[in-house]
């Protein structure tokens, strides 16, 4: 079960989409569906400054699975939802908490060393996406990237970049910024995802294996990116699912299924069941 | 010839041939005065007590009354436990053999009687904790759902919800083992008999069917750690109407997240922490 955690929403602001924009991401959807990514994440990634409307819960999320695709078409398909924010002052993010129910995962892209820091210390988040197509202005430490993966953080690469880009330099960049991500992280808590708007850019996840190999990644740990990026998710899920990660609604051993979801992740009536006769004869059984 | 050396030895001391005789012939015989064994007998002990610091302060019956209670209790607890669970067992192995003793396709046989032997060890009977179980499904009603009347009405939003459980009582609840690192844990379901810091101790319904495994024909205690362990179970919405429906709410516990006693439990902080312990 491999997991794809980062499909861009063409959009970073609140407007509505444009048909052939919908089109696009739902083409988006069914080839990385696919290429064998059952689980994926569609990505809305907005600016620090940009203003969401708190008062008007419903409104939150702007990615309403329902209108793009119709999951039940391709079995074991699962959409999820996912919040970027990028961050320059973690000061401004006090807010972040509060819209924490209306995406399945929270992640920060952090542009200075500061920010990295402070938001791994003080906000609740799941991932981190480093800027690695651009030029870090600030170096890696394995201290900082420590404390994020003891407290469960995952960290991302988008491979999306790596393909899509005409300039060499970008690869230049890209390479080496994952190559210090590598060191800093010790290959572990890695996450792959494609990052990319574009169906052509999407490749599955032997090809993308194949390259990180390259790099130096020791097999065992590249096994352990989808564990990883599942793991993100349960953290997400179980941030809405679950009262601090004691009690979960629903008995399900897939801890981050979303097929029961509302419109707004808070009530819980999808939840009922009704007892078949079978279940009721067994616990009268029981019950005698 | 044996006393040769003993002989010259006494004659040192005495001039007689025959005392000398006489003497020996008493030294190495069993009755007479001078016997071959040595009898150790008690000496006298030195009677002062120690001098005691000066910090002493004797038990008052008050003390001693507590010191005895508690370890009664705690004590009693885990020998009840050990012994059940010993002389589960051995009905275990009682089944064993009897199935053994029973010929391959011949089902006429007389079926082993597990309640009898059940009641002969003392093991608690899963119908035992049928009272409880109710009393804990009414329970969790009025605190989960307290404003709903039947089935069909709206349920209380997610959170709400939750929170009031992760500091419930589970003593009673009906519990199943969804998903554990210890796949032999794995469906078992039972009543929860005791909520202890790291395990639940389920109290297992027996299996009727005389072609089921011994160990499910048996039932009784089992002791299920709470680390990488989840726990499932469903409690049923409240139905006043007068319509027959069963409708119910599931719910999971995660076992590594609640690691404390059930009055700890009841007024902790909790908090998010790294996923990895979980399964």
């Amino acid at each position: 079960m491999t997991c794809d955690l980062n499909l861009l929403w063409p959009k970073s602001n609140y407007d509505a989409l444009t048909p052939s924009e919908i089109t696009n991401i739902k083409n988006l959807i069914i080839t990385s569906y696919n290429l064998g990514y059952y689980n994926v994440v569609i990505n809305f990634e907005v600016s620090e400054s940009l203003k969401l409307p708190i008062n008007e819960p419903s409104k939150l999320n702007p990615i309403k699975i329902k209108e793009i695709i119709d999951i039940s078409k391709f079995p074991d398909l699962k959409v999820f939802t996912r919040l970027t924010v990028i961050v320059n002052d973690s000061s401004k993010l006090i807010n972040l908490n509060k819209y924490q129910n209306y995406f399945d995962l929270i992640a920060i892209k952090p542009q200075t060393e500061k920010s990295l820091q402070n938001s791994i210390i003080n906000l609740n988040i799941d991932l981190i996406s480093i800027p690695l197509d651009t030029k870090l202005n600030f170096y890696i430490k394995h201290k900082i990237v420590g404390k994020a993966l003891e407290k469960g953080i995952k960290f991302e690469i988008c491979y999306g970049p790596l393909i899509s880009s005409t300039s060499t330099l970008t690869r230049k960049l890209m390479i080496s910024n994952i190559v210090q991500l590598i060191r800093a992280t010790r290959s572990n808590g890695l996450i792959i995802s494609s990052g990319s708007k574009n169906p052509i850019n999407l490749r599955s996840f032997h090809n993308i294996m194949n390259f990180f190999q390259t790099l130096g990644i020791k097999l065992n740990h590249i096994n352990k990116f989808d564990d990883n990026a599942e793991k993100a998710l349960i953290n997400g899920r179980l941030r809405i699912n679950s009262y601090k990660q004691t009690v979960m609604i629903d008995d399900n051993v897939n801890l981050y299924d979303n097929s029961k979801d509302e419109e707004n992740n808070v009530m819980a009536n999808n939840y009922k069941k009704r007892l078949n006769d079978e279940d009721i004869g067994q616990r009268k059984k029981l019950h005698s | 010839m044996k006393t040769e050396l003993e002989k010259h030895l006494l004659t040192r001391s005495y001039d007689d041939q025959e005392r000398i005789e006489e003497l020996l012939e008493t030294r190495y015989s069993l009755t007479g005065s001078q016997r071959p064994t040595l009898v150790l007998l008690p000496t006298g002990h030195d009677e002062t007590p120690k001098t005691k610091s000066l910090l002493h302060r004797d038990d008052t019956i008050d003390d001693e009354q507590f010191n005895k209670r508690k370890i009664n209790t705690r004590l009693e607890v885990r020998e009840f436990l050990k012994s059940t669970i010993n002389s589960q067992k051995k009905v275990i192995k009682k089944v064993q053999e009897h199935k053994r003793s029973k010929n391959p396709g011949d089902s006429a046989g007389k079926p082993f009687n597990v309640v009898k032997v059940l009641n002969h060890y003392k093991i608690p009977l899963f119908e035992d904790f049928m009272p409880m179980r109710s009393l804990w499904e009414k329970y969790a009603q009025n605190l989960v759902f307290p404003d709903v009347k039947s089935p069909e009405s709206k349920i209380p939003a997610k959170q709400a919800m939750l929170s009031k459980l992760a500091s419930a009582e589970y003593t009673g609840c009906f519990m199943r083992v969804l998903e554990s690192r210890n796949k032999n844990f794995v469906g078992v379901e039972g009543i929860v008999a005791y909520d202890t810091q790291y395990s639940f101790i389920l109290c297992l319904p027996r299996d009727e069917d005389p072609d089921a495994p011994p160990s499910k024909q048996v039932g009784g205690l089992r002791i299920i750690p709470k680390r990488y362990t989840l726990f499932s179970f469903d409690i049923p919405l409240p139905n006043t109407t007068e319509s027959k429906e069963h409708t119910y709410v599931s719910f999971t516990l995660i076992g590594s997240r609640i690691e404390y006693r059930s009055v700890d439990r009841s007024t902790k902080k909790f908090k998010n922490h790294n996923v990895d312990d979980i399964l």
